[in-house]
């Protein structure tokens, strides 16, 4: 039924700010949808019936109470959606419309975050893990079989935007936790997940950074510490306990620097609420996304010497790209940190695979380069950009599950440094 | 009689190097206190008064010169002859250190960066039939312009662009009331607009990438202003008047673009808003004697009450409630021109004027002096003000010059 298709894309825009604000209800009515089988076999399409989209093998209407008592007098079975759909488009809507457009922003993450935790009691739990110096909250979601609890099971953690500017990084472990939440209840291998492990999503890690990236200059990229020197901002990507200021080709020392280190490890409350978060759990794996240049990297970033389980993070990290590939043919390049980008030290990944080897991961999202949008993705790309990694996502969900991790901290040995070489040019664009 | 036109004259030039002074002096605010929508020089804003009231640290409650003072006591329109007109243009100086991507981790700057104004005040028409008093006036009493930016390396470029005002046209009317009292109500429409653009601008030998932030509002809103005023005695005119809190709105639109290989844009609407305090004030002027006189004001502003949204979003303004005030002298010398009757009136005066931002405690220090030549139906002030502000540990400054003209049927 093409036609049908293109009139739920024109009555399913409509319909959602119908639902967003009065709703049928004010109106005396309800939204229902009707098996597209029983919705033909009763040829409800000369009903003259108020139709709202068409989606998964069933038909959606805005029924008026007449509509409802017609629907019993033929005896066709509909399923009362109303309640589910409000919430849904309630929370699609607040983040829409802002000067961000469909991207969030620190108050729609918010937002976002606690419809899932009261659309799904039991198996989302919302936490302030820390606050931000512009007194903004840093929030995590907890998604397991007993959320509230503190079982102490299995933790995967999912962390975006550690860096402002790189606003994709946010959405893609925000829906990935909407994913796993809706799917709980059909999906047997989401269930196993939640009911074996706990899966932490912290959206946004540098909330200060991203309100100024949205309402500000674009481009801005750390945290928004007002330096000693009149400078602004310690990129907290390069803040982590783990060679931490190992050398100043890796992070800057210099407090204007787009890779400054800040004054101490963990001197930054975004770092030191992940740390706190982080040393609480078994963590078993975990994701920190970025933007841009579609690569899976993996410790270390701070030498080119290779991790002691190297081979363990490159296998993963190589399903991981090819679960990515498989699903539309796009290529994420997957290799050391320090090989296949650039040095890092101080970063997410080198300190939490330090703590215990967790499998670790910086996932550099698309665009795969500067010409094709760099830090900007158009809003229509991000469902398909959390698709793409969805797979992935699963594959090392499951994989740490079933891998545990021999807990407390591993002696770093620390290599020789070298002499500060000329910068290479990819040093040019931090990402 | 030379001796004094000598006198006179001295007092000129050293008004005249009072005003050099003050065009010279560059000013800025605080963090906090250049937000985006705040107005250029300070948040407390009532009314427009022209030069005569800016020479005597901006008293306007209880002395009325032209028909611009309806914007803040329309009661006083009982006080102004049967017919006046008249027109107020200004320059404006300010600097700023810290507003929008400058000094906030973006765009470094080592000292303030001035950005001067000049536009017209008010224009504004006064009649009296009897006890009543009619007014119109147009006003232009905030601007949201800010120092422009354009920073050009090899192969980059960033500019950024802020401009905008606001406009209140007001329709006032007063009532002499038994036992010299008058009381007086006006009608406000203001609107407005700001625009705000930054473009950044990357170049290398595979092409050019352009990053646009375009943001605009359109402001428009209704509030009411009113008042009472009291003759004492014939010496003493006592007054009060306030201001209504009122809803300014802004209808918004956003576009963030990206443009090179690929073309990106974000495209928004939004309705804003932002509700502006109430302020009531009280003031005096006494007239020690045909030469002499003295106003001051005070008035509160109630900017705990402050709310602002943008873009659907609330914006975080932790603001106090403040007291504006000013006050001070006036002298008026006779003096001769084409032999015919004048009076050169000189204008000392002083104002203290917090501001509401409380991430730092700010407050601008003015002295303010005027002069100007008055013929039996037509008068030209000209003031200046100089504010210097502390707590920012910037020294902001701000300062201005007003020139007025007004007409009057008949001489008061």
């Amino acid at each position: 039924m093409p036609w049908m298709r293109r009139i739920a894309l024109v009555l399913a825009a409509l319909a959602l700010s119908a639902v967003g604000t009065a709703g049928p209800e004010g109106e005396g009515g309800r939204i229902v949808s009707v098996a597209v089988r029983d919705f033909a076999a009763a040829r409800l399409s000369r009903a003259g019936l108020d139709l709202l989209m068409e989606k998964e093998g069933r038909i959606y209407i805005v029924a008026s109470p007449r509509d409802l008592a017609a629907l019993g007098a033929r005896r066709v079975p509909f399923t009362d959606e109303t309640l589910r759909l409000e919430q849904a488009s309630l929370r699609g809507l607040s983040a829409e419309g802002g000067v961000n457009g469909a991207f969030h922003d620190t108050l729609e993450t918010e937002a976002e975050l606690r419809a899932l935790e009261a659309e799904h009691p039991g198996l989302a739990s919302v936490r302030e893990i820390g606050q931000t110096l512009e007194k903004r909250k840093i929030l995590a979601l907890k998604i397991s079989d007993n959320a509230a609890a503190d079982e102490h099971e299995p933790a995967l953690l999912f962390v975006g935007c550690h860096h402002a500017r790189e606003w994709i990084s946010v959405e893609v472990p925000l829906l990935f936790g909407r994913f796993l939440l809706e799917n709980y209840a059909t999906d047997p291998a989401v269930r196993a997940l939640v009911d074996e492990g706990e899966i932490w999503v912290v959206p946004i890690a540098n909330p200060d950074g991203l309100e100024y990236s949205i309402r500000v200059y674009r481009y801005w990229r750390k945290n928004r510490r007002a330096n000693a020197d009149g400078t602004f901002g310690v990129d907290i990507n390069r803040n982590y306990g783990y060679a931490w200021g190992f050398d100043d080709v890796g992070s800057s020392g210099v407090p204007g620097s787009d890779v400054y280190r800040g004054t101490a490890a963990f001197s930054e409350p975004e770092t030191a609420a992940i740390r706190a978060l982080i040393l609480g759990l078994d963590l078993r794996a975990m994701i920190s996304f970025h933007s841009f240049g579609q690569d899976i990297l993996f410790p270390w970033g701070f030498t080119t010497q290779a991790a002691p389980t190297d081979a363990e993070l490159r296998a993963v990290g190589g399903a991981m790209a090819g679960f990515i590939e498989g699903v539309n043919g796009r290529t994420y390049v997957y290799g050391e940190a320090s090989s296949a980008l650039y040095l890092t030290n101080g970063d997410t990944v080198d300190w939490t695979y330090s703590l215990a080897g967790a499998p670790s991961y910086t996932i550099e999202l698309p665009p795969v380069d500067i010409d094709h949008g760099g830090f900007f993705n158009d809003e229509a790309a991000i469902t398909g950009i959390f698709e793409e990694n969805r797979p992935g996502m699963l594959y090392l969900t499951r994989y740490a599950i079933d891998h545990p991790r021999v807990p407390g901290p591993r002696k770093l040995v620390r290599p020789k440094r070298s002499a500060p070489g000329p910068a290479r040019r990819s040093q040019r664009i931090q990402r | 009689m030379v001796s004094g036109v000598r006198r006179v004259v001295l007092l000129a030039a050293v008004l005249a190097g009072c005003l050099l002074v003050c065009v010279g002096a560059s000013a800025q605010l605080v963090l906090g206190q250049y937000e985006d929508e705040a107005p250029l020089g300070t948040w407390n804003i009532f009314g427009s008064p022209p030069a005569p009231a800016v020479g005597l640290g901006g008293a306007q409650l209880a002395r009325s010169w032209d028909a611009s003072v309806s914007l803040a006591n329309p009661a006083l329109l009982s006080s102004l002859p049967r017919l006046s007109a008249s027109l107020s243009a200004s320059y404006g100086r300010a600097s700023l250190f810290r507003y929008a991507l400058v000094n906030t981790g973006v765009v470094e700057s080592s000292g303030n960066l001035p950005v001067g104004l000049f536009g017209a005040d008010s224009a504004a028409v006064a009649a009296r039939f009897g006890p009543w008093a009619l007014a119109f006036v147009a006003a232009a009493p905030e601007s949201y312009g800010r120092p422009r930016i354009d920073i050009a390396g090899q192969g980059y470029r960033l500019t950024f662009d802020q401009t905008g005002l606001l406009r209140v046209f007001h329709a006032g009317v007063a009532r002499r009331l038994p036992g010299g009292w008058s009381a007086g109500l006006g009608l406000n429409y203001a609107a407005g607009r700001l625009d705000r653009t930054t473009v950044d601008m990357t170049t290398d030998p595979s092409g050019t990438i352009t990053i646009t932030d375009d943001k605009s509002e359109r402001y428009h809103g209704f509030f009411l202003n009113a008042g009472l005023a009291w003759e004492a005695t014939p010496r003493l005119i006592v007054a009060v008047a306030g201001r209504s809190p009122y809803l300014k709105k802004g209808s918004a639109s956003s576009l963030l673009r990206y443009e090179a290989a690929t073309d990106i844009r974000i495209e928004a609407e939004a309705v804003n808003s932002y509700r502006q305090p109430w302020v009531v004030g009280a003031g005096a002027s006494y007239r020690l004697s045909p030469a002499w006189s003295l106003a001051a004001d005070a008035a509160f502003f109630g900017w705990s009450g402050y709310r602002a949204t943008f873009f659907d979003e609330p914006l975080v303004r932790p603001f106090r409630n403040v007291v504006r005030a000013g006050g001070g002298v006036e002298y008026l010398a006779p003096a001769g021109m084409y032999g015919r009757a004048a009076r050169i009136p000189f204008r000392l005066g002083f104002s203290v004027d917090p501001q509401p931002v409380t991430s730092v405690r700010s407050t601008y220090l003015a002295l303010t002096f005027g002069t100007g030549l008055q013929l039996r139906a037509l008068a030209v002030d000209i003031s200046a003000s100089y504010g210097r502000e502390s707590g920012s540990g910037r020294a902001l400054k701000v300062g201005r010059i007003v020139l007025s003209v007004r007409y009057e049927t008949d001489e008061r």
